[in-house]
Order: structure tokens, then sequence, then C-alpha cells
């Protein structure tokens, strides 16, 4: 049986992760406009994000600037929103892959591979570690040993 | 002049062929012993004489361009679309890289320039020399085929020369612009010498290291000529485009940042060569990638492959880098294949937990961060190949992708030097990581304590990251440099600051490095900063005002003027912080007459703590008011700051050691016989841990 004190701790823990939820997930329109323009490219070829691009009298970026505003303001969910504009301005307005069939692969990859290093090195040193043969000891330097000391001593923090 | 320009370099072309030809043959008869008509080691001089007359080719065809340039020679088709007659002079001179042709001109000066020096100073090593100059022979050989015929930089215009040229790239006509190329070409070119280097020394089977001491110098300067060229580039976005940012990760920008970081790995890892003869295959590899991405960069960028916003460099000369570049890789393979028993290790890894392991991540990491970078760059056209529809990889993907990266090597910064070579023992782990460890976790408690909520959002969770990190490796790095200058201190009665000023001349490299390693640091703080940018935008009449943060912006008036090469618009702001003016900014807009493009002039207020940083971004035309737009961008003084702590840090560890047999003699004539012991504990304690 669950003691109380655990499940006054599991309680807390609980309404902990709500708050961090709920903070995490509590943002207001304006901040939610300005995380979604800055996913999503101006198609005017200045190649700059549409919350940057700053060309006067560029043909896209206040129009699109409008139409995201909008949409925000309609309760569009981001999601929702993306692909409206994909289907809009084509697949290159989203500044970075959205998460569907092959383009898993974009955001897969690096972390993987990096991960496939990490356990690989380990792998090889350990490898290696087993294969190395122990060092003979030094030959003896008069004096040396407690040079060597003095230094470690006098060297510590 | 454009046909000596054109006849210097074909001169160039077949000085440089005869360079390769007949050093290719002298190595050859030296290898095999066997001999022709002319004597190999007179062969090989005079391929030596012949290089060094390609770069004095070479510096008369650059010569002739920039005459061209400054003469307002529109004949030549290069300077009729690069130059004008009311171009200023400085930008005249940078007309030289401002497109293809110039561009590559330019590094063809530089690679025989290069070129020039090692021959200049082969009495380094004869014969390593002799096979370096011929492999840069070769590649001098490629860059002036293309500017003999694929892109010939004094190609003339079709009938009469027209009276005025187009005029350069507004974006181009920035003071920084005619230092940032160079530097960055002087880096990509660079690599050149320790790739040649290098390469020669796995086909002679050379014995030993010393080609790594020889190059060591070659590849740190080669390797802050980049850095300057990249923070100079990002420096010129940031005060050019207009967009409050610095880093945009265009595919050009990408393109310098991958050798950038194979050529920092490699300047890590070929210390375990020197040190304990390990991971040679790993090093020759390094800097045969490194090369080989400075040419797949800019094959990347120039063939129109990935789309970028330096389209001006764009042109149908991709296939040129692409046959060069599988020519290298061959050449390389088959090299390595060849001569591989002569690059076995003569020592192995014996613990995990030792210098030598945290060099190995260092690795890894720098190389999951390139690999990731040129992921991110090619991806649009792999998705192109398999879903026939090109994807954007822009700057969220990257931001994601490669900032935990980032974070992950700085905090690799500040462990490795804390750890000993070959193991280190647990005792030896605690004690060195408490100091840093409690400097962490303070960091992060007091950054929450005033108002840093890492759980908002992603941004600031990594700038939290990045400032505790931060704290951590610079306590690790102060906490080496203290120890050391104790020691010193207390064998010399020197004070704290004199003993490490003695302690870092000991061993500049290894401290040059840690002054490197803090500079890092700082211009990750300076880059963590950018999660607090503000902006602000406002249409403005006189004497209107709006506040940013502590700043109190009021416009004083708006105007236009013109001159020969540019119509401007600018408004006068006054700051004001409190009731206090603390200056006037005017941002402008101009729009050159020749090229008929407009372009933005950025006023910035820059202090430690941020930058206001103003944009005219044009008028209203139904109001006919200015609207100008606002960043407050926090820290961004930092990270040019820490550019030139990493700057200097560089320059400190190409200086050479304070000679610690000369100090020992110094110390003994004065102190006598009886400390010989403390002299050589000194010198212990400054050499210790490199």
């Amino acid at each position: 049986m669950i003691s109380r004190r655990k499940l006054i701790r599991v309680s807390q823990m609980g309404l902990v992760c709500l708050v961090v939820a709920v903070a995490m997930g509590a943002t207001d329109s304006s901040a939610r406009f300005d995380k979604d323009s800055h996913q999503m490219m101006c198609p005017c070829s200045c190649n700059q994000l549409l919350g940057e691009c700053n060309h006067v009298g560029c043909q896209y970026s206040d129009k699109m600037r409008s139409e995201l505003a909008a949409s925000i303001a309609r309760g569009d969910t981001d999601d929702a929103i993306f692909h409206q504009f994909q289907d809009e301005y084509g697949p290159i307005v989203l500044a970075s892959p959205m998460f569907t069939r092959f383009n898993h692969v974009a955001w897969i990859v690096p972390p993987v591979l990096l991960l496939l290093g990490i356990g690989s090195t380990l792998l090889i040193v350990r490898k290696w570690k087993l294969r190395t043969v122990p060092m003979p000891a030094e030959p003896a330097t008069p004096g040396f040993s407690a040079v060597r000391d003095r230094i470690r001593r006098e060297t510590q923090i | 002049m454009p046909e000596f320009g054109s006849f210097s370099l074909l001169l160039a072309l077949a000085l440089s062929g005869y360079t390769l030809l007949a050093g290719g043959v002298a190595l050859r008869q030296l290898a095999t012993g066997t001999r022709g008509r002319i004597a190999p080691d007179r062969l090989a001089e005079t391929a030596r004489r012949a290089g060094i007359g390609s770069f004095i080719a070479v510096a008369c065809a650059a010569f002739a361009l920039v005459y061209a340039a400054f003469t307002n020679d529109f004949s030549v088709s290069y300077i009729l679309h690069h130059s004008n007659r009311a171009l200023p002079g400085a930008y005249k001179f940078a007309a030289l890289w401002s497109g293809q042709e110039g561009s590559l001109l330019l590094w063809a000066l530089l690679l025989t320039g290069y070129g020039f020096v090692l021959r200049v100073r082969h009495k380094v090593d004869v014969t390593l020399t002799a096979y370096a100059s011929t492999i840069l022979a070769g590649i001098q050989v490629f860059f002036l085929l293309l500017l003999n015929f694929a892109a010939p930089p004094f190609a003339l215009v079709e009938g009469a020369a027209p009276s005025d040229g187009f005029g350069l790239n507004p974006l181009l006509q920035y003071p920084e612009m005619v230092i940032h190329p160079p530097m960055l070409y002087l880096g990509y070119v660079g690599f050149s010498v320790p790739f040649a280097f290098a390469l020669g020394a796995l086909m002679m089977r050379y014995p030993g290291e010393k080609w790594i001491h020889i190059t060591r110098r070659w590849t740190m300067v080669t390797w802050l000529f980049l850095t300057c060229g990249i923070f100079l580039g990002a420096h010129w976005a940031y005060s050019v485009l207009g967009w409050g940012g610095y880093w945009g990760w265009d595919p050009v920008e990408n393109a310098s940042l991958m050798p950038w970081l194979t050529g920092t790995a490699f300047l890590h890892s070929v210390m375990m060569q020197e040190k304990r003869g390990m991971m040679k295959n790993w090093n020759v590899w390094l800097i045969f990638s490194t090369f080989m991405l400075c040419i797949l960069g800019t094959d990347l960028t120039r063939s129109g492959l990935v789309s970028s916003v330096h389209a001006f460099a764009q042109s149908s000369i991709g296939n040129w880098f692409t046959g060069f570049l599988v020519i290298v890789l061959s050449v390389c393979l088959f090299t390595f294949l060849l001569q591989r028993d002569h690059l076995k290790s003569e020592h192995k890894l014996e613990s995990l937990v030792s210098r030598e392991s945290s060099f190995l991540f260092n690795n890894l990491v720098l190389l999951a961060a390139c690999f990731t970078i040129l992921w991110g760059t090619l991806f649009p056209i792999i998705s192109e190949y398999v879903q026939g529809n090109r994807v954007t990889v822009g700057a969220p993907f990257f931001n994601r992708v490669a900032l935990p990266i980032g974070l992950f090597l700085l905090f690799l910064t500040g462990i490795g030097p804390l750890l000993a070579w070959r193991s280190a023992s647990f005792k030896s782990i605690r004690k060195n990581f408490v100091l840093p460890g409690a400097a962490i976790l303070v960091t992060a408690i007091v950054l929450m304590a005033v108002g840093l909520r890492p759980w908002n959002d992603q941004a600031t969770f990594y700038s939290l990251v990045a400032f505790s990190l931060g704290a951590g490796v610079i306590t690790a790095i102060s906490s080496e440099f203290l120890r050391g200058a104790h020691v010193i201190g207390k064998h010399t009665g020197k004070n704290i600051f004199a003993s490490m000023l003695q302690l870092m001349r000991r061993n500049t490299r290894r401290y040059g490095g840690y002054i490197v390693h803090f500079g890092v640091v700082v211009i990750f703080i300076g880059i963590a900063g950018g999660a607090f940018n503000q902006s602000h935008e406002q249409e403005m009449n006189n004497g209107q005002s709006f506040t940013i943060g502590p700043y109190k912006v009021v416009c004083r008036s708006f105007t236009e003027d013109s001159n020969l090469n540019y119509d401007t618009e600018f408004a006068l702001l006054d700051v004001y912080r409190g009731d206090k003016k603390v200056t006037q900014l005017a941002p402008e807009k101009r729009f050159y007459t020749s090229s008929q493009q407009p372009s933005t002039m950025v006023a910035n207020h820059s202090t430690l703590a941020w930058d206001l940083y103003v944009i005219y971004a044009g008028k209203n035309p139904q109001t006919g008011l200015p609207i100008i737009k606002v960043f407050l961008n926090p820290l961004m003084a930092w990270i040019w700051i820490g550019v030139i702590v990493v700057v200097i840090g560089t320059l400190f560890a190409l200086a050479p050691n304070l000679s610690a047999a000369l100090a020992s003699n110094r110390v003994r004539s004065v102190a006598g016989p009886a400390r010989l012991d403390d002299q050589r504990e000194v010198a212990i304690a400054g050499r210790s841990g490199d």
C-alpha cells in the first residue's frame, strides 16, 4: 500500500509537471506571431526569414505577415498555419523541413550519427584499453620521485 | 593592359605546369634512384624556381586587373560589370574579388603567394618541401586552367567600350568588404599548404613527426585567417544586411564554417601525434578533408547547386570544381592505401578518462557539427532527388540541431585541459572538477533567481546552459593559470601577475590555447544573449519617440541627399537613457545610381550590455514618413570581443617559447647550484600537461 507521504510527493511532482507544461504552452499571440514568422521564409528570394525580411516594397512579406496574424487571431494551430502557407507558396516557404515522411531523415541523421560516433569511440577505447600491455616501471632516477611528489603537492589547490 | 594580364596568366600556367611535371619527374627519380640527362636535384631546383616565377606572373595579372579598375578600362568585361567611374578608390581595389573571375584570380594569387614563401624557405627540409611544392603546383595548374579557359578575368566587351561601368554591388560597398574576402581566401587557400605537406610526407613515407612541426605554424596562421574572415563576414552581415542578425546559415556561410571545424579538429588532434605518436591516420584524413571541404564549399556555392544570397558568385564552373574534387580524393585515397602501413600508431589509448580521450571526443563533436552543417546544406538537393520537391533548410533547423552540439563542445572545452595525459585518477578528477562544477551550478541558480526561466522557451534554456557552462570553463581555465603561477611565484618570489606572465611565456602554445578557449567562451556568451533580443518598428514624424529597453529614441528630423555614387534618405534620431542624451544615430537608405540597387546603412550604438541597432526601413508612400525599425540586441559586443581574444590567443600560441634552458642558466648564475632542483621543478610546472 502506498504511504500517505509518498502520495503527497507524487501529487507535488504532478503539480510541478502541470505548472511547467502550462507555462511552456502559455504564449500570447504576439509571441506566437514572432515564433511562427521565424519558422517561415520570405519567398521574394532574399533568403531571409519572414519575420526578418526588411525589403522596402517586398511583394510578399507584408502580405504574408498579415495572413499569419489573421490565422493566429482565428485560433488556427501552428500545424494548420504551416500547411496553409505551404499550399499557397510551396514547400520552400517553411524554413525547416516539417516532420513528414522523408523529411524525418533530415532531423534524425545528425544526432544518430553523433550517438553512433560516441558509441563507437567508447567501444574502440575499451578495446584498445583491454589490449594495452602494461608499461614496465620507469628506471629509478635518484631524486626524481621526490621532485615529482613535491610538484604534485605544490600544484594542488 | 588586358593583353598583359592575359599573357601573365598564360605564363603562370606554363610555369606551374613545368613545376608540376619537372618536380614530379625529379621526385620520381629520387625515389627510385634512376637518373635522366639532368640530375634530379638540379631538375627539382628548376621546378622550384619556376614555381617562384609563377607567383610573379600571377601578381602581374592581378596588378593588371587592379590597374584596369583604377583607369576605368571598361573594355574589360569584368571591370565593366564590377566598377564605375564614381566608385571610391578602395572599392575599385576591392573589385578584384567582387566577382567570379576576380575572386578566382585572388585565389590563384594567394595560392602562388603561399607557394612562393614555401619555395623560398625550402631549406627547412629540401625533399619534403619539393614534394609539397609539386603538389601545390598541381593545385595552381587547376586554378590557372580555370582562369585561362573557364573564367578569364580579361575578357573584352564586344564592340565599343561603354563610357561608364555598371558599378559594384551596393552590399559590397562597405569598409569590411575590403578586408573580409582576402582574409577568408587566405584561410581557404592556406589549408593547401598543410594539405600539400601531409600528402607529400605520406608519399615519401616521411620518418617521424617533423612534418607536423613544419606545418603547425602554417595551419595555425591559416586557421587564424579563416577565423577572422568568418567573423568579419558575420560583422559585415550584421552591419549591412540590416536584419538585426549576423549569421543566417546561408550556404556560403556554411561553406566557410565546415573547413574551420575540421581545421580546429586537426589543430587539437595533431597534439596527440606529436606527444604520443597516435591518430596518424585520423590526422592525415582531417587535413585532407579540410582541404577538400574548401573545394567542396566553393563548388556548392559557385555552381548554383544550392541557392544562396551570395548569388553574384554563381556560375557554370561547378563541373570544374567537381572534377578537381574527384581527382584530389582519388589521389589522397590512392596514396593512403599505398602507404597506410607508415601511419601505424605508436601508442593506444589507455583510459577513457584522459587528455587523449577528451581530444578524441572533441574531434568527434567537431566532425559531427561539420557533418550536420554539410547535411543541412545538401538536404534540399537530396530532398529534390528523393521527393521531387526542394525543401528549405534554414536557421530553425541549424539552431535546433547544431546548438546542442555546440554546447557539448563548450563543455568539452572546459573539461579537456583538466584531464591528465594517458590516464586521470578519480582523485584528481574530483579535485579538478569541484570548482568548475560549483561555478556551473551557482551560475545556473543565480540566473534563475534573477529571472531567467529556462522552461519558458528553448532559446532561454540554451542561454542558461551556455552561461553556466561558460562560467565553468572560465573557472577551469583560471584555475589552470593560477595553479601554475602559484608554483612559479613560490620559487621566484614574483607576484601573481608576473608569475602568470612567466608561466605563459614558458609554454606559449598551451597558454595561448587557453586564451583561445577563453575567447570561445566569450563568443558563446555573446551568442547566448541573442535569446533576449527585442525589436520595435514605428513610423516616425519629427519629435515623435518610443522606448525600447532602457533607451528612448526621439526623431529629430529626416531628409534626403545625393552624390555622384548614390542618393540617400536618412533620419536623425536622438537616443536618451533616462534624461541623459547618450548619442545621435543616423540610419540611412541608399540608392546606388549605377547599379540601380538600394542598400541599408545601419546605425548602431554598441555597449557591453547591448546594441541599439537602428534601421531606416524606408518611407511610407502614403504619409511620406520614415519607418524606423530598432533592435535591442543584448551582449552582442561580446561576440566581437571574443574574436579579438581568440586572435590574441592564437598570436600568443604562435610566439616561440621562452627558452627554459636560458631561464635556468639565468637563475643558476644568480642563485648558484644549490637551487637546481627548484629550477627543474619550475621548468616542469611550466611544461607539464601540455
